[in-house]
């Protein structure tokens, strides 16, 4: 019985390949069925993101098993084996496991410490159980999967701060106003990072968005988007008084706000702080306007800075990660080759139960009349006996799961009390 | 009084729970972090029998000497910690304000204590509450300090632009700015009816409300100095980093002006008398 993945990743893959092997979900339930009623596999779930299409399952027989997962991949997306074969990676047994939780721990990914892989596997999980193409080893895997990501999350660094201008620029905000529900944000110009960043203060909690363009309709268009107010650019300065975070980004060759202007503004707000954000090239704000009192402005190269330090931030904390996942490997392994020999361990107590039964049937029978209480001795002697002689060899049997005789111990336990053949071991 | 077991347990525990706090706040470690709270509990705890345990030895309230106030306001100075450590998560504020604990349990120890004489007015309510809200008051300000000292290193980062150090670990300027407002602003009452109660002693007990010996004036000032920070915040804008320099200037004053005042002039300390 072995733990295997079969899969490829943007890493091996170009996305023109891995767009054909993919599973949408709407056919993840079809594929999981026709995966599992192969007979090589014995438990089987499906991984598949924009960035990797990962199977993971149990096998019998690791040949066979393997080769069963890779035919199916290709054929059931009506492709051959061949051309799959240089992109396909396989790990099985410890490197499966460790390679999960790798994924899980978003250190496989393309920005390491990205959030969504995290609800994908709980999502492919899901969909597994569902299906009941999983069972014991699955459910404790993933179980411990998901264990693995939380601890990732709460004990490291890793996906804590902002490697995108976008999500920095959300960031900062926070570490100003404390929290940036119910801010008032202002758009000057127009353009993708701009609307992106928009968006993500708007999904953090901004409520009111203003748009302003030097052509009008222009930003009447982009405030409709946002569910937001266009501003009339003549007027955009007054305006600021209400704003607290400006995101600027216009094809100006010139700077269109400067320190004076927003030193009144600030003190016509009361001091209330306003954060700038300027994206564009040329800058639009002149860098003084940082000086005033309660105004921050960040332009594209501080923002990118920031995303860089967050970078390396996230790299060193890369150790902290990589230690967490090998010793829930190290766990899972240790629970997993036990196991194996459970079967034994219970086959040995039901052949002992089984002989106690008879014998002490046949003494009580030859015994006569007994009181309860002499009943009760002869019985509880019997099942001492028994616990008592199995206890050694059951514990030392799950002591020596871990290890490499584990089969031998199996083996010879099975021999020496005739208990047939181990069925979950191949 | 000073050289006490129970003295010394409670300054080792300041001391460990301070470091712990600030091992697990550089490390960004969470089991630091959590002991770091635990400790300051425990130091509150042994501060707290302390102070009991010079009530019931003495007799006499602990505020009728000057090392007696300083471990009142130390003391209200850790609960003010604790309650806003677990409201708002905020750990990272013990290593602000532990150190003027320290400071102001230290100090204490090494000036020689000032016990004011026993006086007609010893039990009179009025006096007890005087000195009991002007430390409450005291205790108040200096957490507000605390919190400046946090708002001008984190403002430091922004405006820097160098988000590294402390800057993760450190709240919002926005929350920073709230506790060094609230704390002025919870203060500040209390303060006023120091003032006010020690006016009106002054009145019963010399028949004047105002008499310009050293510690009557220096407490004036300090209030008065309150009071324009308050005028200034709230009518004309002074918030954020202005703010935080009034918090910082005036807590300084007060250390100074208390110590000043109790110990270089020539008077008893302590108590207006």
């Amino acid at each position: 019985m072995n733990v295997v993945v079969v899969g490829l990743s943007f890493k091996t893959t170009p996305i023109a390949v891995r767009e054909q092997v993919s599973f949408p979900e709407r056919i993840l339930a079809d594929a999981l069925g026709v995966l599992y009623k192969k007979p090589q596999i014995k438990e089987c779930l499906i991984l598949s993101t924009c960035n990797r299409v990962e199977i993971y399952a149990v096998v019998n027989h690791l040949e066979d098993g393997i080769k069963a997962i890779s035919s199916f991949m290709a054929t059931y997306h009506g492709l051959t084996v061949e051309t799959l074969a240089n992109c396909l990676y396989l790990h099985c047994g410890h490197k499966a496991v460790t390679h999960l939780f790798r994924v899980v721990a978003s250190l496989d990914s393309m920005v390491v410490g990205e959030p969504q892989i995290f609800g994908q596997v709980k999502l492919a999980y899901a969909m597994a159980s569902e299906q009941k193409t999983t069972s014991l080893i699955f459910n404790k895997l993933f179980e411990t999967t998901n264990r693995v990501g939380k601890r990732i999350r709460n004990e490291t660094d890793i996906a804590r701060c902002a490697v995108s201008i976008s999500f920095a620029a959300v960031e900062l905000a926070r570490k100003i106003f404390g929290t940036i529900e119910g801010k008032n944000a202002l758009i000057i110009g127009a353009g993708e990072m701009s609307e992106l960043t928009a968006k993500h203060l708007i999904s953090n909690g901004v409520t009111g968005i203003f748009v302003t363009n030097r052509t009008y309709s222009k930003a009447e268009e982009l405030a409709a988007e946002f569910k937001g107010q266009a501003v009339k650019f003549e007027e955009f300065l007054d305006f600021l008084v209400q704003i607290d975070i400006v995101i600027s980004s216009t094809g100006a060759p010139h700077t269109i706000i400067h320190k004076d202007e927003i030193a009144a503004v600030l003190r016509k707000r009361k001091n209330s702080p306003i954060f700038f954000i300027d994206i564009a090239v040329p800058r639009d704000i002149d860098a003084a306007v940082n000086e005033v009192d309660n105004a921050y402005l960040y332009d594209i190269d501080d923002l990118q800075t920031v995303v860089q330090a967050n970078i390396d931030e996230r790299t060193r904390e890369i150790p902290r990660v990589e230690a967490i996942i090998g010793k829930e490997e190290r766990d899972f392994a240790q629970w997993f080759s036990t196991q194996a020999v459970v079967p034994t361990i219970v086959a040995l107590r039901d052949g002992a139960e089984s002989i106690r039964r008879r014998e002490l049937d046949k003494t009580i029978g030859k015994l006569g009349e007994l009181s309860e209480k002499e009943r009760n001795h002869v019985v509880a002697m019997s099942k001492a006996i028994v616990n008592k002689i199995l206890h050694r060899p059951v514990t030392r049997l799950k002591d020596a799961a871990c290890l490499d005789d584990a089969v031998h111990y199996d083996d010879a336990l099975r021999h020496l009390f005739d208990l047939g053949e181990n069925k979950k071991r191949q | 009084m000073h050289a006490n077991i129970l003295v010394s347990v409670m300054m080792l525990c300041y001391f460990v729970a301070l470091l712990t706090t600030l091992f697990g706040v550089t490390r960004n470690n969470n089991s630091w972090r959590t002991w770091g709270l635990k400790g300051t509990l425990l130091a509150f705890l042994v501060h707290s029998f302390y102070l009991a345990y010079r009530v019931i030895v003495t007799g006499v309230a602990p505020y009728r000497s000057s090392y007696g106030s300083m471990l009142i306001v130390a003391w209200v100075l850790t609960l003010i910690l604790i309650l806003v450590e677990y409201r708002h998560k905020l750990d990272i504020a013990g290593v602000f304000v532990l150190p003027v604990v320290l400071l102001l349990l230290g100090l204490g120890q090494i000036l020689p204590e000032q016990t004011s004489p026993a006086h007609p007015e010893v039990k009179s309510a009025l006096l007890n509450i005087h000195i009991i809200v002007a430390l409450i008051g005291y205790a108040s300000f200096a957490f507000a300090f605390a919190g400046s000292i946090m708002y001008q290193i984190q403002e430091y980062h922004l405006k820097q632009k160098k988000l590294d150090g402390l800057y993760p670990r450190l709240p919002s300027l926005a929350l920073c700015d709230k506790l060094n407002r609230y704390s002025i602003e919870a203060g500040y009452p209390f303060f006023t009816l120091a003032i006010v109660l020690g006016g009106m002693l002054s009145y019963r007990l010399q028949g004047v409300a105002f008499r310009p010996i050293p510690k009557v004036l220096v407490a004036v000032f300090c209030w008065l100095f309150y009071s324009v920070s308050l005028f200034l915040r709230l009518h004309k804008g002074w918030r954020g980093r202005k703010a935080a320099y009034l918090s910082i200037i005036g807590f300084v004053i007060i250390l100074v002006t208390y110590f000043g005042v109790n110990y270089l002039v020539l008077g008893v300390g302590g108590v207006q008398v």
